[in-house]
């Protein structure tokens, strides 16, 4: 938890349940809560419900008990028409990518754009923007096919932050990379956070990882623990 | 205000980008509702042309009114100011039986023969000319007449002109039942055509879904989709009716020629290529629409 004087926390979860139907509660009574300019690791194992409580995070699931407040905004609450507008202050980075491969890295990172109604210099300006930061610049008119795993990873995360989200949240995001890449991608989510963003990745194997500052939410047996922040051991 | 017109014009370019991209797949489906779009549209180009021809009839509605015999003067005045006085009514002209018999025996060279009839056999005759030859105009005169005492007999000249609006109104009935089967069914073409479309787009809709996009934009470019397969059916319905009444014009003119008519097939290209164009840009949206509302 940070110990900075209180200012809302970004993400609250309250007393909540999940289920889905006509199976076992993933989750009974979780509580937490994730602070601006957190960066947490939520760990578990496989099937234990990381991705679905990544999904309650950004409002793509809903709970079936209990409360989530995101901004201070139950989003039980919120109508269904407002839903996608929430959605636009997260910027998500998909298990499976979720790239469109019909299309070239730059339209890819182009979409949230446009979904905005950004379109244009203002948004070439913005999506190149981005594609530096991943360090893809020169490869804007590439079809993601062509890239390697790696760079698959970072186009999805520039995907993820070219509307200039206030949270990334990344499933897995290092799943099936190996350790340079994977810490490539891990430094490069660090770098958001370094500059405020509050950033959440799931994640099963942490060892991979063990180089870089995290609060970790660990989820067993339904239960989400809370373990406190782990140094930096570069 | 901005971003919306940006949406717009970005979701146009797009829709512009996918139809000429698939350029063959376009083609066809312009095809198929231009075609059949035209069918219908014949219909009602030849009715269009049929009620201008009958609109144009220079001859007037008359009803000829003989009168019962020994009719006192009197009586005939007042049944010549109530007919005069209705609205429908252009003219009265009242021709006695003495008027009548002179005119006959002039146009007849053998004035005796007429000379040999012992009496004056022509009733005393109203001719009521009406303001047009309309059913609705007819009709009330006629009944009013009917119910005169004074009244023999009616005969109505225009009663081929009724039949002929009936006939046009049969056919106008037709082109309706027509245009409807037809309607649906480029409603059923468009709206599986875009349906495979959602389809092939399943991926960027669930992106787009999941990063925040609303339910209007996902669904704005099939809309316009839809509407631009309508469109571009219209605008080929209208250019085939267009060279169909080009191409008959000119033997519908000598048909005409040898009817004494200067009758000339015409294709209002405002009204009726203008009406075709919206209702098939229309039907491509609702058909759309429907496509989209199967899916979710």
């Amino acid at each position: 938890m940070s110990i900075a004087p209180k200012q809302p926390a970004m993400i609250v979860f309250d007393n909540v349940g999940m289920r889905y139907p006509n199976s076992a509660h993933l989750f009974r009574q979780v509580s937490f809560k994730i602070d601006k300019g957190d960066f947490v690791l939520v760990t578990g194992h496989s099937g234990v419900g990381k991705s679905t409580l990544l999904k309650l995070m950004a409002g793509i699931e809903l709970p079936t008990g209990g409360n989530i407040l995101i901004n201070q905004q139950n989003i039980g609450q919120l109508h269904a028409n407002a839903m996608p507008y929430l959605r636009r202050r997260f910027g998500l980075v998909f298990q499976d990518h979720k790239l469109l491969y019909d299309r070239n890295s730059f339209d890819n990172v182009a979409l949230p754009l446009s979904i905005q109604g950004i379109t244009g210099d203002e948004a070439a300006r913005r999506v190149r923007a981005a594609l530096d930061k991943v360090g893809l610049l020169n490869k804007e008119k590439a079809l993601p096919i062509t890239l390697s795993g790696g760079e698959q990873q970072r186009l999805a995360i520039a995907r993820a932050v070219v509307s200039r989200p206030s949270i990334v949240i990344a499933d897995e995001p290092t799943g099936g990379l190996d350790k340079t890449a994977a810490l490539e991608i891990m430094q490069l989510l660090k770098a958001f956070n370094d500059v405020g963003v509050t950033v959440v990745i799931a994640m099963h194997d942490v060892t991979q990882v063990s180089a870089i500052a995290y609060r970790t939410l660990h989820i067993d047996h339904q239960m989400v623990s809370t373990l406190p922040a782990q140094g930096a051991i570069l | 205000m901005k971003n919306w017109f940006n949406q717009h014009m970005h979701t146009m370019q797009l829709v512009s980008l996918r139809l000429r991209e698939h350029w063959l797949n376009t083609l066809i489906i312009w095809m198929v509702i231009g075609i059949t779009v035209t069918l219908p549209g014949l219909l009602f180009v030849s009715i269009d042309n049929l009620q201008g021809v009958a609109r144009n009839i220079k001859q007037d509605a008359q009803i000829s009114v003989f009168l019962k015999a020994d009719l006192n003067g009197n009586l005939t005045q007042r049944l010549i100011n109530d007919t005069q006085a209705l609205p429908q009514v252009k003219e009265v002209r009242y021709v006695s039986k003495d008027d009548a018999l002179a005119q006959l025996s002039q146009q007849f060279s053998q004035k005796n023969m007429l000379a040999d009839l012992p009496q004056n056999p022509l009733p005393d005759a109203l001719f009521v000319t009406l303001v047009d030859t309309q059913p609705a105009t007819v009709k009330p005169v006629q009944d009013a007449l009917h119910k005169r005492s004074e009244v023999e007999e009616l005969v109505v000249d225009s009663v081929w002109i009724e039949r002929l609006h009936s006939m046009l109104n049969l056919g106008k009935r037709i082109a309706l039942i027509f245009a409807l089967l037809l309607g649906i069914a480029m409603i059923t073409v468009i709206s599986n055509t875009v349906r495979m479309q959602v389809l092939t787009h399943e991926a960027e809709i669930e992106v787009s879904r999941l990063i925040g996009a609303t339910h209007s934009f996902i669904r704005r470019p099939f809309l316009y989709m839809g509407s631009a397969y309508g469109l571009g059916g219209g605008i080929i319905a209208v250019l085939l009716l267009a060279g169909i009444v080009w191409s008959l014009k000119q033997p519908v003119q000598l048909l005409a020629n040898n009817y004494q008519s200067d009758f000339q097939l015409v294709f209002h290209l405002v009204n009726i290529g203008g009406f075709i164009l919206c209702i098939s840009t229309v039907i491509g949206w609702i058909a759309a629409f429907i496509a989209l509302k199967q899916k979710r």
